[in-house]
């Protein structure tokens, strides 16, 4: 195509702007948050699951600082033990709230705050599930989540979508860059390690003999990988949003039976419901049409 | 707020959530832990430690062994997935990981024994077992002295 006469080619300042126009458009389109409201719902049982084993303790008058803890930083104030109690239980209520809808956002808010303050308290209490949960919590937290039929800026949604992408890419990344990972040895001692389980689980014969055979797992790796990226990138796509939110639920039912992951298969597939296309919200006075699909 | 500035706050906290992000998928590749980078089921690999109480008189003693004041070690590091090191286990979030703990939790445990008055400093001499379970390197670790 060639421009028309006269026409002047846009500068860089000019296409800048155009992209910053682009991106404020993106972020501040206004939606209706329905997938917020359901994964809502959703992460309230989540929240009751993943605080259970701290309410427990304290139930038996542990806390974390009992044993073995490690602040993140030197200069991070200590909890006092009666305030991280009192926000544990708090938690949990909140939890309960937001399964209900009783003061559904403020209850998101401060579940978010607890699960992600227990995180940050003591360096043990990391693993990839429960920053997962305390990220979706906060997302939650920000975008309008109480009400089925709320509206607000998009940009929640679309953060929440590029973290839960990033989980999915940055796992097939590390994997594909792991010649171990890459050439099967991972998979294929996992299982060699739990060989005893896998014998004794009621898996026929052919199926115990094919995942304890190396060769198997140089092709299981790759699929993994393969799986990995499909998710993270085919989520993105209108085109191939069903599919990959098919492979993901069925890939992270195969790590709920296979591995302990706490809360994260049930998350990972819970947080599936933001891939739902939202419903446009009429635009304030002065918003620019959209021009970019969901 | 004024609809400008909503505008530039918008975009300040998507971008620096995004570059945050991407910061911590770039830093999992060197950072012992990963947090935030999302490397899910890292290694097979495997360790195993000998973890012991260094005396006065220097001699060394199984953590497992009975201690003063009623110490126990898998009391002491509970939660943390070092309680039972005596048993060749899979190190779940990496070797660098367990490494890491292992050596920050003697260093707790040897400032949180008050009772124990005759214990120097802990020691763990850590086997491991790389992904396709050949033998790694041995690596020991030592707690501060405690006086």
């Amino acid at each position: 195509m060639t421009a028309p006469p006269g026409a002047v080619a846009p500068g860089p300042r000019r296409r800048a702007a155009a992209w910053l126009g682009a991106l404020d458009e993106l972020l501040g389109r206004r939606v209706v948050f329905r997938s917020f409201a359901r994964l809502r719902m959703l992460c309230g049982p989540i929240t009751l699951w993943h605080l259970w084993p701290f309410l427990a303790g304290s139930l038996d008058g542990r806390t974390y600082r009992n044993a073995y803890w490690r602040p993140y930083a030197s200069w991070l104030p200590e909890v006092p033990t009666p305030l991280y109690l009192v926000a544990l239980w708090l938690g949990a209520g909140a939890a309960v709230a937001m399964t209900v809808g009783w003061r559904a956002q403020a209850a998101t808010r401060v579940a978010a705050c607890v699960v992600a303050g227990n995180l940050l308290v003591s360096s043990t209490h990391f693993h990839n599930n429960r920053a997962y949960l305390a990220l979706v919590l906060a997302a939650l937290a920000i975008g309008p989540c109480d009400r089925r039929d709320a509206v607000g800026p998009a940009w929640p949604l679309w953060l929440l979508r590029f973290e839960a992408s990033c989980v999915y890419l940055g796992s097939g990344l590390s994997k594909l860059l792991d010649a171990d990972w890459f050439a099967g040895t991972v998979t294929w001692q996992r299982v060699v390690q739990v060989r005893g389980l896998v014998e004794a689980s009621p898996l026929p014969g052919p199926v115990v003999e094919l995942l304890v055979d190396p060769g198997f797992h140089t092709v299981a790796a790759k699929a993994i990988i393969a799986t990995e990226w499909f998710i993270g990138l085919g989520l993105w796509w209108p085109r191939t949003r069903r599919k990959a939110i098919a492979v993901a639920i069925a890939f992270h039912l195969a790590i709920w039976v296979s591995a302990e992951v706490q809360v994260f298969s049930a998350l990972g597939i819970a947080a599936l419901v933001i891939w739902a296309r939202p419903q446009r919200a009429p635009q304030r006075p002065g918003d620019q049409r959209a021009v970019i699909g969901t | 707020m004024d609809p400008r500035r909503r505008v530039l706050a918008r975009r300040v906290v998507v971008v620096a959530v995004v570059v945050a992000q991407l910061g911590f998928l770039v830093r999992g590749y060197h950072s012992p832990h990963r947090e935030l980078g999302w490397q899910m089921f890292p290694e097979s690999t495997e360790w195993q430690a000998e973890v012991v109480r260094v005396l006065d008189d220097g001699r060394r003693v199984p953590v497992g062994e009975p201690w003063p004041g009623g110490y126990t070690w898998a009391t002491l590091v509970r939660g943390s997935g070092l309680s039972y090191p005596d048993q060749r286990q899979h190190a779940d979030a990496g070797l660098a990981a367990v490494l890491d703990d292992l050596e920050h939790a003697l260093a707790w445990v040897a400032a949180n024994t008050p009772a124990d008055t005759e214990t120097r400093r802990l020691d763990a001499v850590v086997r491991t077992w790389r992904n396709d379970a050949s033998p790694g390197p041995e690596v020991r670790l030592t707690s501060p002295e405690r006086r």
